[in-house]
């Protein structure tokens, strides 16, 4: 459609005085009769010989494809060329078939241009009535109350809020029209499928009805705005930074946290360090997270997931003392079978346990003891440690946490796979001594994977610190689990330092003295209180008389370390 | 093939052998002390095994263990001063 001066005018006059319907029925019937010119221009195209189709390569669609011609231009050119190949009705044929389909193609894209600015328009219509129309509130609430991290892709995505936002809030007419009309037809048919499925989940609320732009620029909003997105950012971190923890040492990966998952999601979209203004945030989508943040970081540090202020650690640590779980510990197994005499007996474990380790330190189901690992128990390619989940895991023990549904130890129960007996007749005391030894510190090992499991951040982190600032592996196991990934390392790090403290901490002092400071600190603080100074003076009573021996064999704490981490 | 000298506070109770290119350790008890430390070694070769070096093979007979490399070694020799106060000294 060609149009000037007063004739455009004109044009644009009668453009607008059309309905978007009579423009819509108009582009359907441009587009029809375009499909039906090009089926016939295909169809003589591919009834060409070879050198018919690039004498028209070469010279029609040149002069088509030129876009500094104007159509008057191209139209003395086809002109030109059907002069040129007027003995060729073939290529004539195809060449005056080919300007009418280009003719119609501009009169298509005009009329698409017309009717866009009226889409535009709906769009912004829809789009406001329907945001003014969302709750966030239930919106936020029934994703966060849902673990399902991948369901709000299927009712109301955070790419669909955004997308209204886009529209709403940005006021930035200009963007939303230079998509083309069919872009604009996705953006509104998206919008009209975001309107139904909040719908169906009941996220529309009819009687409220704000309009959005009204408060845009009002001074307040925009400080509250910053003031929330600094309490998201804040709370995402500590969030992160807890997962992350979680994921290096909780023994398993199923605990998800599911503000942790969102607030990811709305990261990746928007960036919270960018200014305020350019985030589009719906002030109520922004205040129903904010209403959720502080209830979720709440129940965090009530559960002991975050962080906790000096009083309530104190508080934490208090009420951790008045538990009082030993009892509840059972022991199954631990029975001589015919010929045998028990090495470790029920008093033995329970005597070691209540003299040794802090109350709080035993949350523990059951202790089952077992000789043989049964088939069934054995897990195939379950967990990290045996990725390939062909090879049948052979253990000397194992601590299986139960966790509420924030990933918090409730208790965990263990089984041990060491010997427990010997021949009644045999008085070998040394292996005595070995067989009692060894039981006693896988289960101490065991028991360092649940309180690992329990630990709070802070303990977490000041861990993460002490393997950064000493990377010695106090035992072989230590380096044969780094073998296996970095987080099992980290993990029987620990136990292994747990068990060595409790064994024998001179040596673990030793051979790491941040080590032994880290898990002296743990054990005083947990310790219950009228055992807490009992095991300072027997720590130290142990310390001393340590000292003393290898003194009198004339080792130095050197040479002791050498002798026991040198290789051949 | 390395030898490294087994000590009980202040008496040498035998001798580790490790021969690196056959992957062997083999552990010499002196003979008033091989009846008392054999059973030792056997549960504690057990407990290697099931922690981790599965490939490990013990000949009782002879105290020697089979597919043994240098972190083998190390293994015995810090079960062996935890658990026991028994000391490798070359």
């Amino acid at each position: 459609m060609e149009t000037t001066g007063v004739g455009e005018l004109y044009s644009k006059v009668e453009i607008m005085a059309r309905s978007r319907s009579v423009v819509e029925s108009d582009i359907k019937n441009t587009e029809s009769h375009l499909d039906v010119m090009r089926n016939e221009g295909n169809e003589l195209y591919d009834n060409l010989s070879e050198s018919d189709r690039d004498q028209i390569n070469d010279s029609f669609f040149v002069v088509i494809d030129n876009n500094e011609m104007s159509l008057s231009e191209k139209s003395e050119m086809i002109e030109k060329l059907l002069e040129e190949y007027k003995d060729q009705s073939n290529i004539t044929k195809i060449v005056n078939l080919g300007f009418e389909i280009y003719k119609k193609e501009n009169e298509f894209f005009s009329l698409k241009e017309e009717c866009k600015p009226y889409v535009v328009e709906d769009i912004k219509i829809f789009a406001n009535e329907l945001s003014g129309q969302i709750n966030f509130n239930k919106v936020v609430n029934y994703f966060l109350d849902n673990k399902n991290d991948e369901f709000l892709g299927h009712i109301v995505s955070i790419d669909d809020i955004l997308s209204l936002r886009e529209v709403i809030v940005s006021g930035d007419d200009e963007k939303l029209e230079q998509n083309d009309l069919y872009s604009l037809y996705s953006i509104e048919e998206s919008l009209k499928k975001i309107r139904s499925r909040c719908d169906n989940h009941g996220f529309l609320d009819f009687q409220e009805k704000n309009n959005l732009s009204d408060g845009k620029n009002e001074k307040s909003e925009s400080i509250s705005k910053k003031s929330l997105l600094e309490k998201v950012n804040r709370v995402n971190e500590k969030l992160l930074e807890t997962n992350t923890l979680h994921m290096i040492y909780r023994l398993t990966n199923n605990f998800k946290n599911p503000t942790m998952l969102f607030l990811k999601l709305l990261d990746h979209h928007y960036y919270f360090d960018s200014e305020v203004d350019d985030s589009h945030y719906d002030p109520r989508f922004l205040k129903a997270i904010e209403k959720r943040f502080i209830e979720d970081e709440k129940k965090l540090i009530e559960s002991g997931l975050l962080p906790q202020n000096d009083d309530e650690k104190q508080c934490f640590i208090e009420s951790k003392r008045e538990e009082k779980t030993l009892i509840k510990i059972k022991i199954i197994g631990l029975e001589a079978s015919d010929g045998k005499k028990l090495v470790v007996t029920e008093g033995i474990v329970k005597a070691f346990l209540e003299g040794t380790l802090p109350t709080a330190f035993l949350k523990i189901g059951k202790i089952e003891v077992s000789r043989e690992r049964s088939e069934d128990d054995i897990d195939f390619g379950n967990n990290e440690d045996n990725a390939n989940g062909k090879t049948k895991k052979v253990i000397v023990g194992e601590f299986k946490p139960i966790l509420n549904d924030k990933g918090k130890l409730i208790y965990g129960n263990i089984t041990i796979y060491e010997p427990f007996e010997m021949d009644n007749g045999d008085n070998n005391e040394k292996k005595e001594f070995f067989i009692r030894g060894a039981f006693l510190d896988t289960l101490t090992h065991e028991i360092g994977h649940g309180v690992h499991n329990d630990l709070g951040v802070d303990d977490l982190k000041k861990w993460e610190n002490v393997m950064r600032d000493d990377e010695t592996e106090i035992t072989w196991y230590v380096g044969y689990a780094g073998n296996k990934s970095k987080s099992t390392k980290k993990r029987e790090d620990f136990c292994e330092s747990f068990m060595m403290f409790t064994k024998d901490p001179s040596l673990l002092q030793i051979l790491s003295e941040s080590r032994f400071r880290y898990m002296k600190e743990l054990f005083e603080t947990y310790m219950d209180s009228e055992n807490l100074s009992k095991f300072k003076v027997s720590l130290n009573l142990n310390l001393l008389l340590s000292k003393m021996h290898w003194e009198r064999k004339g080792f130095t704490r050197e040479q002791i370390r050498n002798l026991y981490l040198s290789k051949l | 093939m390395k030898k490294i000298n087994i000590w009980d506070n202040d008496e040498k109770i035998g001798e580790l052998f490790f021969d690196d290119k056959n992957k062997i350790v083999e552990i010499h008890f002196e003979k008033n002390k091989n009846e008392e430390y054999v059973e030792i070694i056997k549960i504690m070769v057990d407990r290697m095994i099931k922690r981790g070096y599965s490939e490990l093979i013990f000949d009782e007979k002879n105290i020697r263990i089979k597919n043994a490399d240098e972190n083998v070694v190390l293994a015995i020799k810090q079960e062996l001063f935890m658990n026991l106060g028994l000391i490798f000294i070359k």
